[in-house]
């Protein structure tokens, strides 16, 4: 997309990278650990043939897919983000593979709110999640003081509202 | 803020009768079910449930009468007031600038009474939709009156803004008024085709196996003919019969169908038995919806559908406009009810290259269905090979169908195959947008838009396979607006 359509600039920190790299080794150590648990479970018990089958399948499926998760899912994301917020928009462009240019008016926006997790806390960075009418839209790992600053913005410009119908 | 409430009504004792035949409605199988089974079973928990019984009944026939004698209703100039609840006492207010449109129903028992339903309805998740099941015919009007007037945007006097109401009334103009041999052509586009003549040509392969057998035995000419003819009887006997059931169908629901309008509202009646009637705020209309089945793709009708934020939705889709119009004059009324809105008959369409991406596309559906038919029924492999060409017609179909336009304020967008859906909308009415690659798309240039109008739920149309090209033009035009919206 680009060259075709005009790129949101500000990038997401260095640190989100590292924050998101932990917390997807948590969860997929749980997902990891539940699936093995059945597994044995299944073998120990003599359940039905076709289930060990599948949860081995899932096991190796989960493998794979958390070496992506921890290694290259962060990277990308962090290389790939981009927005930007004006009194206009709030622009949105992320993807890895599947890549998206989002553009929400500031009008439609009806609640702007700041997320942090454990992990995020560790790293000092918040979610910046903002609410329209049909969807939610996610700003992830800003540090602190700008996130504060980012959702006390896009209140004051989502305080402006159109002449309504 | 101190409420001025306004006299509170009771709602029609009718509405208490109605009421308790639906409760003895919903009482009727468990009643039944315990005098049976009580026959059978001698279990205390049984006894105790049949000695509780009665008075579970009484409790509720209570219940129903003091939830009846508790409603009351009122209004003033600005807001619907509610008071309800037996225990615990409900109070609503419904301001009049919350209603997006009101929806009447008058079934044969309303006509006998001179009443009707009349649903208020109200655009946030919130908010409920107001509805009253039996208003006299003057009361309701009263209310539509009071509640758009409120709406007008100059509202001087109280009595000037009901002139000028009942002005615009007589203004009304009639914009298409169906005919009955439009509603003949409608019973013949409804007839479902496509279920009728697949459970027929099953019926006579299976047939055919037993005909095969009878005529290996007794080589007859005759006896195969007469097979035929029965055949070929059974098949206008069905068509016939469809045919009958959907002219009653289509009659009954479209008989005396009128669009309407003046320089405020949007009017739509219909119905025979079942009269339902709905006005719309013209300035509450988000977008055009456009829909064509296959069927009706090729006979060029159209079905037009009003994008409001309306949440009441009765099984009756009322918000469409007649579901049968010719294409062209649907798109003339379409600027006929609104100026602002103009449809581009000659849109841009997708570039060649993009049929190749659409064609080569993997399908996943046909990937694991041809899986399943080579791994279980191999000798049905030829399913597969019809399942892959309906799939590129499809494909074929949608990428004809595909069109993108902008002009000006507007946006028109027409895409898929089976059901073919085209959206006209305003910049300043679209709350969302969203340009979406995929690695595939990105080798051929393309792109998918995402255009979201306010409805309940909110409705996304999406056009697949854009040229880059037109997704950027789309994306600047949408960054700009601004210029088209006013904020206070």
């Amino acid at each position: 997309m680009e060259g075709w359509i005009e790129q949101p600039k500000t990038k997401l920190p260095e640190k989100a990278k590292m924050a998101w790299r932990i917390s997807n080794i948590i969860s997929n150590i749980i997902i990891f650990a539940i699936l093995l648990t059945l597994y044995f479970v299944a073998e120990h018990f003599n359940w039905w043939h076709w289930l060990q089958w599948l949860l081995l399948i899932l096991v190796i499926i989960e493998i794979i897919y958390a070496l992506w998760d921890v290694t290259l899912s962060p990277y990308l994301t962090q290389k790939y983000w981009r927005y930007d917020i004006d009194e206009e928009f709030i622009k949105i462009k992320n993807g890895k593979l599947f890549k998206v240019n989002e553009l929400i008016p500031m009008t439609k926006v009806q609640s702007v709110l700041l997320e942090q997790g454990p992990i995020l806390r560790r790293f000092g960075l918040y979610n910046i999640e903002v609410h329209t009418m049909g969807s939610m839209h996610e700003i992830p790992g800003i540090p602190e003081d700008l996130a504060y600053i980012l959702r006390d913005q896009i209140a004051i410009f989502a305080k402006i509202k159109e002449v309504s119908e | 803020m101190i409420e001025t409430v306004p006299s509170m009504k009771k709602i029609t004792s009718i509405k208490l009768i109605l009421n308790y035949l639906k409760l003895i409605r919903s009482l009727l199988i468990p009643t039944l079910a315990l005098i049976f089974l009580n026959e059978t079973s001698t279990n205390d928990i049984w006894h105790l449930l049949w000695t509780a019984y009665p008075f579970i009944v009484i409790f509720l026939f209570l219940l129903v009468f003091l939830k009846w004698f508790t409603y009351r209703y009122g209004y003033d100039d600005r807001a619907f007031y509610i008071h309800s609840g037996v225990f615990t006492k409900n109070k609503q207010v419904i301001p009049f600038n919350r209603v997006q449109n009101i929806q009447r129903k008058r079934t044969i028992l309303h006509k006998l009474s001179r009443k009707t339903q009349i649903v208020f309805s109200t655009a946030a998740v919130t908010d409920e939709d107001l509805v009253f099941e039996m208003l006299s015919l003057q009361e309701a009007n009263l209310l539509e009156d009071l509640v758009f007037s409120k709406k007008t945007p100059v509202a001087p006097l109280d009595d000037n803004s009901k002139d000028t109401i009942s002005m615009h009334q007589r203004d009304q103009k009639i914009h298409y008024q169906v005919t009955i041999p439009d509603l003949l052509k409608a019973s013949f586009a409804s007839v479902k085709f496509l279920t009728v003549v697949p459970t027929f040509a099953v019926g006579i392969i299976i047939k055919d196996k037993d005909a095969f057998h009878f005529v290996k035995k007794t080589v007859s000419l005759e006896l195969i003919l007469s097979h035929l003819w029965i055949d070929a009887f059974v098949l206008i006997g069905i068509l016939l019969i469809s045919f009958l059931l959907s002219i009653c169908y289509t009659f009954s629901k479209y008989w005396n169908y009128t669009l309407s309008s003046d320089d405020l509202k949007i009017y739509i009646k219909r119905g025979l038995f079942n009269e339902t009637r709905l006005s719309i705020q013209k300035s509450r209309v988000q977008a055009f919806n456009i829909k064509q089945g296959l069927f009706k793709q090729l006979l060029g009708l159209v079905e037009v559908e009003l994008v409001t934020s309306s949440s009441y939705e009765d099984d009756d889709d009322i918000s469409t406009l007649y579901p049968f119009l010719p294409k062209k004059i649907a798109f003339q009324i379409i600027t006929e009810l609104l100026p602002e809105y103009q449809v581009d008959l000659k849109p841009r369409k997708l570039e060649r290259r993009v049929l190749w991406l659409k064609l080569c596309r993997p399908s996943i559906i046909w990937i694991i269905s041809s899986i399943v038919i080579f791994i279980w029924i191999p000798t049905f492999w030829w399913i597969s090979l019809i399942l892959f060409i309906l799939i590129e017609t499809i494909r074929y179909v949608d990428f004809q169908n595909s069109h993108f336009s902008i002009h000006d304020e507007l946006i028109q967008m027409q895409s898929g195959g089976f059901v073919s859906k085209m959206l006209i909308s305003k910049r300043k009415n679209i709350i969302e947008a969203k340009v979406r690659t995929s690695p595939i798309q990105r080798k051929f240039k393309a792109s998918t838009i995402y255009v979201s109008n306010r409805a309940n739920p909110v409705k996304v149309t999406s056009v697949f396979d854009m040229p880059l090209a037109y997704s950027a033009e789309f994306y600047r035009w949408y960054k700009k607006r601004g210029e088209s919206i006013q904020v206070e």
